[in-house]
């Protein structure tokens, strides 16, 4: 019953209180944009298709492996061409992917090879990259002479829609279930998150003389737009926690509810929002986006992300 | 878009949290008063209170006490005769912003003839605005729209631990009104929502207004 702000909406307040940052916010607006229209558009293709998701199992999830951990993405290639479509102009127009731009093209649209019966090339990378298979990954990228370092993120940034489109068709989220899901990364497709935020105060209808007064902490999937509950005072990477684990880092003076937790065992941080005052929720990749300055401080300080990002990678490497 | 406040007197246990973080917000100094035999305190808004929880005790039929608890604040109506009355002296006096729906009153309050005071004191439905010699100026709920600009919910519900109340976009709390009253109607047949159809502070009370506050509703 909270209203959700827009990438444009959520970028606009975070310009007005920082200003300095609006030539970056600029070039990002209209990929995180144009990707958050796409699910609902490609959801028909997937639906189209025949492709379906696994049964949560709670045994598997008890040993740590997420829904679609060794699930086959086959019939995906439609709504991989269709993102690829919309977003690769955007992408290429970035000035590393410039020189790139046709083998760009020619990775995620590479026709079917007879030989194999693996689904296509965009499907097998989709899969490489969700298993953390960086052979395979290579070999797929080579195909169409992308270097892997260049192909990765613009990977990243086009399956992202088609997962999200998936996740579109899940009736309900099992990992919500207490204790179901207790990991740093994604219940659903496996990726470390790229924003961690504190919820909002939850009614309790059936206590008529308290409400909770929120403050759960909860991991958002850059890649599948899911989100999970997990300890506040764990690292969501190495799981370390306890006296001294986490630290924060955040700016002096106005902070609205922003700062960056690391961790210092294993020097990953996750950018961190405080929604419990929220009026409406804002939209979670524009709000990592925001904070990018501190990005750019925990990059001085030889932290890396949890989870690479363009602005995160780009423009700070 | 235009804001609104629901307050579930059902669920207020009139803990003056709200009445007391906005006092704390808005750095409003205390007020000497006087024990009257009553729990609401101060007795009535005044400058420095721009809301207080206001107690009414009955019997019901059955000979129970009844205690009925009253967030008092400014309505920030739809159509703010203030604003219309003020404008009518010195144009721009109070003002209803149009990105929050919140009636505010200007620095130029301060250009309103004594004479024309009573008058817009008046106007109010809801016996809210205060007025302060020693700034001249009315003083009320603002709705913390220096909160609401960073994105931030009025103190007064943030501060509630009963979840009483709850703000956000008008379409949202009207539609949280209506589960709140089809939930505080299996226990309260009488339960409405007061004069929800024009100001942005709807009440959800249990019994008929004469039973919270002379003024608690319009209609």
């Amino acid at each position: 019953m909270v209203s959700s702000l827009s990438v444009a909406q959520t970028l606009a307040h975070v310009a007005r209180r920082r200003p300095p940052l609006q030539s970056a916010l600029d070039v990002f607006e209209p990929l995180l944009s144009s990707r958050a229209d796409l699910p609902d558009k490609l959801a028909p293709c997937l639906r189209t298709a025949g492709m379906t998701l696994p049964v949560w199992d709670r045994y598997r999830a008890g040993q740590g492996q997420s829904l679609l951990a060794g699930h086959s993405l086959r019939g995906a290639d439609n709504a991989i061409r269709k993102a690829a479509a919309k977003l690769l102009p955007l992408i290429c127009a970035l000035p590393p992917f410039r020189d790139c731009t046709d083998n760009l093209q020619a990775l995620f649209s590479w026709p079917v090879r007879a030989e194999e019966n693996r689904g296509t090339v965009a499907e097998q990378l989709m899969e490489a990259l969700l298993a953390s298979d960086e052979q395979s990954f290579i070999q797929l990228t080579e195909l169409a002479a992308v270097p892997p370092h260049l192909a990765e993120l613009p990977a990243e940034f086009i399956f992202s829609a088609v997962l999200r489109a998936l996740t579109q068709s899940l009736a309900e989220r099992p990992w919500e279930e207490g204790g179901t899901w207790r990991h740093g990364y994604c219940p659903f497709c496996g990726s470390f998150p790229i924003l961690a935020w504190l919820d909002r105060p939850v009614q309790d209808e059936k206590n008529a003389y308290l409400a909770g007064g929120g403050g759960k902490k909860r991991l958002y999937c850059g890649m599948c737009g899911t989100s999970w509950h997990f300890r506040r005072g764990a690292c969501p990477s190495c799981e370390a926690e306890g006296d001294g684990a986490m630290e924060i880092l955040r700016e002096s003076g106005a902070q609205w509810g922003e700062r960056l937790e690391w961790c210092t065992k294993c020097k990953t941080y996750c950018p961190m929002v405080d929604l419990r005052e929220s009026i409406a929720i804002p939209d979670l990749d524009a709000t990592a986006l925001g904070m990018l300055h501190l990005d750019m401080v925990a990059h001085q300080k030889g932290l890396a992300p949890l989870r690479a990002s363009f602005w995160n990678h780009l423009a700070l490497a | 878009m235009s804001k609104t406040f629901l307050i579930d007197t059902t669920r207020c246990t009139a803990c003056r949290g709200c009445q007391l973080a906005c006092k704390e917000w808005n750095d409003l100094p205390a007020n000497e008063t006087k024990q009257r035999g009553s729990h609401q305190n101060p007795p009535d808004l005044n400058p420095n209170n721009y809301k207080i929880v206001r107690f009414h005790e009955h019997l019901d039929a059955d000979n129970n006490v009844v205690w009925n608890f009253f967030p008092d604040q400014c309505r920030h109506c739809l159509t703010p005769v203030c604003v219309d009355v003020a404008d009518m002296v010195v144009p721009g006096a109070f003002i209803k912003d149009a990105a929050t729906g919140a009636v505010l009153v200007t620095e130029k309050c301060a250009q309103i003839p004594e004479d024309a005071l009573e008058s817009i004191r008046n106007a109010c439905p809801y016996d809210i605005p205060r007025y302060e010699p020693k700034s001249k100026r009315f003083t009320k709920c603002d709705m913390c729209v220096d909160r609401l600009r960073a994105g931030l919910v009025p103190m007064c519900v943030k501060t509630c631990p009963t979840g009483a109340m709850a703000f956000g976009e008008r379409k949202e709390m009207l539609d949280l009104a209506q589960k709140r009253l089809a939930a505080a109607r299996e226990r309260f047949p009488k339960a409405h929502l007061a004069d929800a159809d024009s100001v942005s502070v709807i009440y959800l009370l249990a019994e008929e207004k004469e039973y919270y506050h002379q003024y608690a509703s319009f209609m």
